[in-house]
């Protein structure tokens, strides 16, 4: 038997891999963050116990008050939830929520090997999952005009970022988005396309194609668009982006962590979500840069649960070794 | 739907012949078990709960060992807490004896320096496998000690010479499942320790040190703290290698590994990669073709590929 622990590193071709760091972020209790502030005093942190409900309100409310007070709403969207986007509909259509003032951008969108962005035909459209359960599930007269729809195009990715700030006036009014295994935010990976000399350069980057990190492959081959079956081969190698530039300029944030078995033991949220938050403002986990601004990150119990690790076992255990 | 929208797979993806995924992706339950295999030898059977089927093939084996008094030489795939509490307890329960079991754990953590992880190691796979199975068997019943082999720093390079010898050649059984990428044990394809387009030279490698695929790191990741906890999931191994498994007498895989009370399931395509694909040392589970063997899949992971719009996760 070796006698000697076992201490080792973390695998080199990790995004991030300050040890200490990330077994300090491990534990972190997420239920006693009370005096816990982070680097803008107006990003919260809030531990609930269904976090989809929260993004249905939270919107339906933005959407309500853009119709009252006939304000011009601005906003990025996650995918896929057309859940989420089917229950908005619905709410919008029994209260009479007209959702003219609505101007609406996506965080990304699939592109192919050559970088062409999937159309709205595919069946793993990210605009086309908003496109069927909430664009299309509203009263017709309640609708905003289709051209306030702005999914992503060949045509559009080089300056979406740009459009973004043109209609929201200098950025969204709000951002909603929900980290990645990686530590992406949309498909900002911490590798790649995006990765600069300095923050003050990373966050004036702006939409653009990127390649997939293997662990968002891993992660998305797991969405029912692509079957819940692992399928590698089966998921996009490249996305169109918004840009962490989006990000910043965006008035407010949501951001969404409740991604857990059904049985909530399991949750690959659970590492990445500590490290966001207590880990450095990186590039290397792209989603930390949502403490630098106003907003919340809602985090369902389950993924803010504590580690259930395996402790070393003491020799006694395996006594008869000595025999 | 009609889609106006392809692409090839991401270039790392070892295993991208379309056609043939696509085929896999296809088959359904009833060609499962159907399935005109070149191999009369190699079944899959398709069952609600693989685990009684392996649990109940296993407690055979060793009753079988007990009553005519011969070797059973087995490689054990871990951790299979349930499986082997279960068989052990049987044992117990009907006085089988196990004096004649010579245990060999398939693989074992390593740190990047290729030093094998102790027993103690809260993970280890070797440590689980003495707890679950050989801990929880009666003493009186129990083989001896030196006839169950773990990987340790001293034994990594003859392991598999340690199996031919006290198996006269080769193992009567490899009990396994597969893993995310389409591994065995820790054969991982795509790696440098079993790097090779031959699948004749493939199946000459033993037992050997390997940096696993990040794929696997990804995969075992969601067993650490149950959180995608990468950091802390060793990124090395030691591990059988191809030769030790194709060698081996006989063969009883599992594929049931579904997120619990799911339907969500990474080991659904490979699962079909391994048993319909080609035999390539991109899918190394795939040699399994070449062997006898009963693999039995659950109802769940050989449902049919269906697309769901509302499920994230």
């Amino acid at each position: 038997m070796n006698k000697s622990a076992f201490n080792h590193r973390p695998v080199h071709w990790l995004p991030y891999t300050d040890k200490e760091v990330i077994e300090k972020a491990r534990k972190v209790n997420m239920h006693e963050l009370e005096d816990y502030s982070w680097e803008n005093k107006e990003f919260k942190v809030s531990v609930v116990q269904d976090v989809q409900s929260t993004f249905v309100i939270d919107l339906f409310y933005r959407l309500y008050k853009s119709d009252t007070e006939n304000q011009k709403l601005t906003i990025i969207l996650p995918n896929p939830y057309a859940a989420v986007y089917e229950n908005l509909a619905e709410l919008c259509n029994k209260y009479g929520v007209s959702c003219r003032n609505l101007n609406v951008f996506f965080l990304n969108e699939w592109a192919d090997d050559m970088g062409n962005i999937a159309p709205l035909d595919y069946t793993a459209s990210y605009g086309r999952i908003f496109q069927k359960y909430f664009y299309n599930g509203l009263n017709p007269e309640l609708r905003p005009k289709e051209s306030n729809i702005h999914y992503f195009t060949n045509e559009n990715v080089e300056h979406y970022s740009d459009l973004i700030d043109e209609v929201g006036e200098g950025g969204a009014d709000v951002c909603y988005s929900s980290i990645g295994w990686s530590g992406r935010i949309a498909s900002i990976e911490p590798e790649g396309e995006f990765i600069c000399e300095s923050m003050e350069d990373y966050l004036k980057q702006t939409t653009r194609i990127v390649s997939n990190h293997m662990i968002s492959i891993a992660e998305d081959s797991l969405l029912g668009l692509f079957a819940s079956s692992g399928d590698l081969a089966a998921v996009p190698p490249k996305s169109a982006t918004v840009g962490p530039r989006d990000i910043a300029h965006a008035r407010d944030h949501i951001e969404l962590q409740y991604k857990t078995s059904l049985d909530k033991a399991v949750s690959w949220q659970r590492m990445v979500s500590r490290l966001m938050l207590f880990g450095p403002v990186a590039m290397e986990v792209p989603a930390s840069i949502l403490r630098m601004y106003k907003g919340t990150c809602y985090i369902h119990e389950a993924v803010a649960a504590q580690f259930k690790g395996k402790p070393d076992m003491p020799e006694e255990v395996f006594s008869y070794l000595k025999k | 739907m009609k889609q106006s929208f392809s692409f090839k797979p991401a270039e790392w993806i070892p295993f991208k012949d379309a056609e043939a995924l696509e085929r896999c992706r296809k088959i359904t339950r009833e060609e499962m078990e159907n399935y005109p295999h070149p191999n009369p030898e190699y079944r899959v059977r398709v069952v609600e709960d693989p685990n009684s089927a392996v649990a109940g093939e296993l407690f055979m084996q060793l009753k079988k060992s007990d009553e005519e008094d011969t070797h059973l030489v087995a490689i054990f795939a871990n951790s299979w807490k349930n499986i082997y509490e279960s068989v052990t307890e049987a044992c117990n329960k009907f006085n089988v004896n196990c004096r004649n079991l010579h245990a060999f754990c398939m693989d074992e953590w390593a740190d990047s320096d290729g030093n094998v992880a102790p027993v103690t190691y809260g993970p280890s796979l070797g440590g689980a496998f003495l707890r679950e199975f050989y801990g929880h068997l009666r003493e009186d019943l129990r083989p001896p000690i030196e006839q169950i082999h773990v990987f340790t720093n001293d034994n990594v390079d003859c392991y598999s010479e340690l199996i031919e010898e006290a198996g006269e050649g080769a193992a009567d059984l490899v009990v396994s499942a597969t893993g995310w990428i389409g591994h065995t044990a820790f054969i991982d394809p795509n790696t440098k320790a079993f790097g090779t387009d031959s699948l004749d030279e493939f199946l000459t490698f033993g037992t050997r040190f390997i940096e696993t695929h990040p794929m696997t790191v990804i995969q075992n990741s969601l067993g650490f703290g149950g959180a995608g906890d990468m950091a802390n999931t060793p990124g090395y191994a030691v591990t059988v290698g191809p030769k030790d498994v194709v060698n081996a007498r006989d063969h009883l895989e599992r594929h049931n590994l579904t997120f619990t009370g799911g339907y969500n399931s990474w080991e659904r395509m490979v699962s079909r990669m391994q048993l319909y694909g080609p035999v390539t040392p991109s899918v190394p589970a795939s040699i399994y073709q070449l062997c006898k063997g009963t693999v039995y899949v659950s109802e769940a992971i050989a449902q049919p590929f269906n697309i769901s719009e509302k499920v994230n996760y």
